[in-house]
């Protein structure tokens, strides 16, 4: 039996072949992920929030009245952080809607005819943060596992009236973990 | 010297034929079929359940999901996780689940020095659209707990991207009364690379 070699007349072959198979290659090679790689990672915690004091009535107001006449208590409205961790919390309000009997509603925003909105602080009485009719606003951060903890709302009244129809609104706290950010 | 010069030649070739790697561009209309899925569940507390069985509860309160070669897209058949939300009332009950805005507002690239936390930005509200609940009102007897699964579908891109995303999905019982209600939300975290 005799060895065959692979002498350079052999070469002259395979290189040209060993070309044609990389670049025919390179493009399914650049195609392989085809699919996203997903992973989930979920915190085994529960959110829990829950409130005593649910409601808040300012009777009759005149037009222009706000805080340092309608509301003279602080800490009057509540929450309990009855999850597992600490959370934040955020408020927000659907504007106003006239109540059975009415026909007209006001406008939510600062002051004007026929507009008002509502006002809040943490604790301190000043009343100095707008109550978003869309847009949830941090309410009070970092409340820790099984704490309650407490706030203040108020009326910023319109300047004028046009009716004297009753007006409401919901108030919506929303508890989220804490976030470090 | 000529077998050096096809030599040069093939290395050459190879070289270029490395730097151009087409873009994957999947067709508009379809989704990648296969998908690497890694669930981690959320353990549950049974002691606190059960000692917590009139009050109501979500969990679990933050999922994170990582998506590598985002830009391919996610299918939302396995992407996202099931929401478990409790009636602790004594009354069946509907809830509403809404898709809202996280509460931090980061602004892209923001953060904090040493970097030790990631930053998420907001989800944009234009890409809402990627998250899809199964059951948006979903109906509860009292002191019952229900799963609602919460897909999260990330259309394909033509070009790779990254980014981190928060959003939150608010739970909050229709029927409550007074004019303070109250709410719990869980917090996803998308981290797209």
């Amino acid at each position: 039996m005799t060895k065959r070699r692979l002498g350079l007349g052999g070469l002259k072959y395979l290189l040209p072949l060993l070309v044609i198979l990389a670049i025919a290659l390179t493009p399914l090679m650049a195609l392989g992920d085809t699919a996203a790689t997903v992973t989930i990672n979920a915190t085994p915690i529960y959110i829990a929030i829950s409130n005593v004091n649910n409601t808040f009535d300012f009777g009759t107001v005149a037009a222009g009245d706000d805080n340092s006449t309608l509301n003279t208590t602080t800490d009057w409205l509540d929450f309990t952080n009855d999850g597992t961790v600490a959370i934040d919390t955020t408020i927000v309000c659907d504007n106003w809607t006239y109540v059975a009997g009415g026909s007209s509603s006001w406008t939510y925003g600062a002051p004007a005819e026929d507009t008002g909105q509502l006002v809040y602080s943490a604790g301190t009485g000043a009343y100095d943060t707008v109550v978003d009719g869309t847009t949830p606003s941090t309410l009070i951060d970092d409340v820790a596992a099984d704490a309650t903890d407490y706030f203040e709302v108020g009326l910023d009244a319109p300047t004028s009236f046009t009716h004297g129809d009753e007006q409401y609104t919901t108030l919506t706290i929303t508890a989220s973990e804490h976030s470090a950010d | 010297m000529r077998w050096l010069i096809i030599s040069l030649l093939a290395i050459v070739l190879v070289l270029v034929g490395c730097g151009q790697q087409p873009a994957y561009n999947p067709p508009a209309d379809t989704q990648p079929t296969a998908n690497n899925y890694t669930d981690i569940p959320s353990t549950t507390d049974e002691d606190w359940e059960a000692n917590h069985q009139n009050i109501n509860w979500i969990s679990p309160g933050k999922v994170t999901i990582t998506v590598i070669n985002a830009h391919l897209g996610t299918p939302a058949s396995n992407t996202g996780y099931s929401l478990r939300i409790h009636n602790g009332g004594d009354y069946a009950t509907t809830f509403r689940i809404t898709v809202t805005a996280p509460n931090t507002q980061q602004l892209p690239g923001y953060g904090d020095f040493p970097c030790t936390n990631p930053v998420y930005e907001p989800l944009p509200p234009e890409h809402y659209s990627w998250i899809h609940i199964t059951n948006p009102t979903p109906f509860l007897l009292a002191k019952e707990t229900k799963e609602v699964w919460i897909g999260f579908n990330i259309p394909a891109r033509d070009k790779p991207w990254s980014n981190r995303y928060e959003v939150q999905t608010r739970v909050q019982e229709a029927g409550q009364a007074g004019p303070v209600v109250t709410a719990t939300a869980t917090r996803w975290q998308l981290d797209l690379q």
